[in-house]
């Protein structure tokens, strides 16, 4: 595979989030520049998520604990005036790094269907934690101020320099996790979810194998969760909570699972849906249950796949 | 290590191992040597399975020793028996059905030959990598299945790529759990030569129900019945034995 085939994806993720940018400002709607900073943002939170569900088949129903971890350790440090991004989100990268591997560590021990309780378990134990701490807003949540500074180079509260600089750590973050998914250690990841026992006859302590997945993914969902505090001002403990876990898992699913491009896609129509929708009704949950629905039963790669039936189609004609 | 030609590779001492109240396997016995095809036979639900299980790591025996090369492997788990040499296949055939049958083999040499935690580089730019996974496949005959994905092949297809991934590094000694199960007379004669090929200098324990084929191919045999060895010996020794021909051919002698 050539360097070009393996990065394609993270090469249009830059182009199109360029082009998305200049279309938004040619058409006059720069309230949709806010709405590509979240959907980068979830695209990337979906993406870490994913080297776990897809990948390795590992289903985690916790993962916003780490947008919540990143978050608050942007809010944490900016009331603590350490307000240089470059101590920030590095930061925000290493809890996420130290909290997953203490999750990881006890919800490894198990498998299926008590990998997904225990991941749900050690995320709620850590929403009512932050609940409770009331120096930094409790679960009123507190304002990010100020926001991420860079020499004064940079400002993240423009939202067009927001949208820019996510757009860069969001493709930077795709950078990496095609990498991961390509690499020696990606081939063993797929391994280990396709036929653990093979994997271990084979010479493979898997708990390593996996443990690590879980890390990375959850610092990649760290640095969202920087970038998130950062597009919105504000934390509370509703950045880790289990609904918004739940959307995460709904991203990479509507997406596609075991893809890159998949969570893209899904962040892309999750977020849309909830944007058009909800102006007309407050029912868009229930218009996006059926849509679920529907692609659960008729497109089970994810949204991602559609465009390849209609290329299919087009030949067939 | 490889000293004398006779020296065991694997030895089994006293091994015993219950599920809840009911014995798997009681008292059991054995030695392979470095040269020797090993061939465990009984009935069913006689504690085979469980027996290939417990030497190659996935259950721990209640009591008793196993020996790799002299050294003490009972509390080494799988991953680490295998990384010393002892390989198993499965009865239900065991490999990664969503790969490619070149990706099959790539996962296991680099099990072998270590850098997995690498993940910068493009495990495909690894052509070292790659041409000592295409000689695995040649090894039983199925580079030309390379591209394919596993789910793709065969039975019989599927049972070789296993035996490749098995054979990767030179094990120590293979643990083959019904290696002809499910096959055609044609292929289970394909598969029969393949092991005769490489008996000449690989250890192996066959579980087998087709003695035919399994006569064709071990030097020893074991008989293991409700978890006890009830007889060992050559091929010969074992057919005329009077015991395995009740217990085990089910018919008496004369």
């Amino acid at each position: 595979m050539s360097w070009w085939a393996g990065h394609r994806f993270t090469l249009l993720l830059l182009l199109g989030g360029l082009a998305f940018y200049a279309a938004a400002h040619l058409f006059g709607a720069s309230f949709w520049v806010e709405i590509g900073s979240r959907v980068l943002i979830f695209a990337l939170a979906a993406a870490s998520l994913d080297l776990l569900v897809g990948y390795t088949g590992m289903v985690s129903f916790g993962h916003a604990v780490f947008l919540l971890c990143g978050g608050y350790a942007v809010g944490i440090l900016a009331k603590e005036e350490v307000v240089s991004g470059l101590v920030q989100w590095p930061m925000a990268i290493a809890a996420s790094a130290v909290l997953a591997t203490g999750i990881g560590v006890l919800a490894l021990r198990t498998g299926g269907i008590y990998f997904i309780l225990l991941t749900l378990a050690f995320s709620q134990m850590v929403f009512y934690v932050f609940t409770g701490l009331s120096a930094y807003g409790g679960d009123e949540g507190m304002q990010v101020y100020p926001r991420s500074e860079f020499f004064g180079l940079i400002d993240l509260s423009n939202p067009d320099t927001m949208y820019l600089v996510a757009l860069v750590v969001v493709t930077a973050g795709f950078f990496l996790l095609q990498r991961v998914v390509s690499s020696p250690f990606g081939l063993a990841l797929q391994g280990c979810r396709q036929n653990e026992p093979r994997m271990r006859a084979l010479g493979y302590e898997t708990f390593w194998y996996k443990l690590l997945a879980f890390v990375i993914a959850g610092a990649v969902c760290g640095l969202a969760g920087a970038l998130l505090a950062n597009l919105t001002g504000f934390v509370s403990p509703e950045y880790g909570s289990w609904q918004r876990s739940g959307e995460l898992l709904v991203i990479v699913i509507l997406g596609g699972m075991g893809t890159l491009s998949g969570p893209l896609v899904g962040a892309i129509a999750l977020v849309a849906l909830e944007t058009v929708i909800s102006e007309k009704t407050d029912n868009w949950p229930l218009i996006l249950g059926a849509v679920l629905v529907l692609v659960a039963i008729w497109l089970p790669h994810g949204l991602r796949t559609l465009a390849n039936r209609w290329r299919r189609r087009e030949q067939r004609a | 290590m490889n000293s004398a030609p006779d020296m065991p590779v694997l030895q089994v001492e006293a091994v015993s191992k219950a599920f809840g109240g009911v014995l798997a396997n009681r008292d059991v016995s054995l030695e392979i040597a470095r040269d020797e095809v090993h061939g465990l036979i009984g009935p069913n639900g006689a504690g085979k399975t469980t027996l290939i299980s417990i030497l190659a790591g996935e259950l721990r025996p209640d009591q008793g020793r196993i020996l790799l090369d002299r050294h003490d492997v009972t509390n080494l788990n799988a991953p680490e028996r295998a990384q010393l040499g002892i390989r198993r296949s499965f009865q239900i055939t065991s490999v990664f059905s969503e790969l490619t049958v070149i990706a099959n083999a790539v996962l296991a040499c680099q099990a072998i030959r270590g850098g997995t935690f690498q993940f910068w580089r493009p495990v495909r730019a690894d052509a070292e990598l790659y041409e000592l996974a295409r000689m695995t496949l040649a090894q039983v005959g199925i580079e030309r299945l390379a591209e394919r994905q596993a789910a793709s092949l065969s039975h019989g297809e599927r049972r070789q790529l296993e035996l490749a991934m098995v054979l990767v590094g030179r094990p120590r000694i293979l643990l083959l759990d019904e290696p002809f199960a499910g096959m055609g007379p044609d292929e289970t004669a394909e598969m029969v030569e393949r092991l005769r090929a490489i008996k000449t200098h690989q250890a192996m324990l066959v579980i087998e129900h087709d003695l035919d084929a399994l006569f064709t191919l071990a030097d020893r045999l074991t008989v293991l019945v409700m978890g006890t060895p009830i007889a060992s010996g050559d091929t010969d020794t074992i057919r005329k034995d009077e015991k395995v021909r009740a217990a085990y051919f089910g018919t008496r002698a004369g």
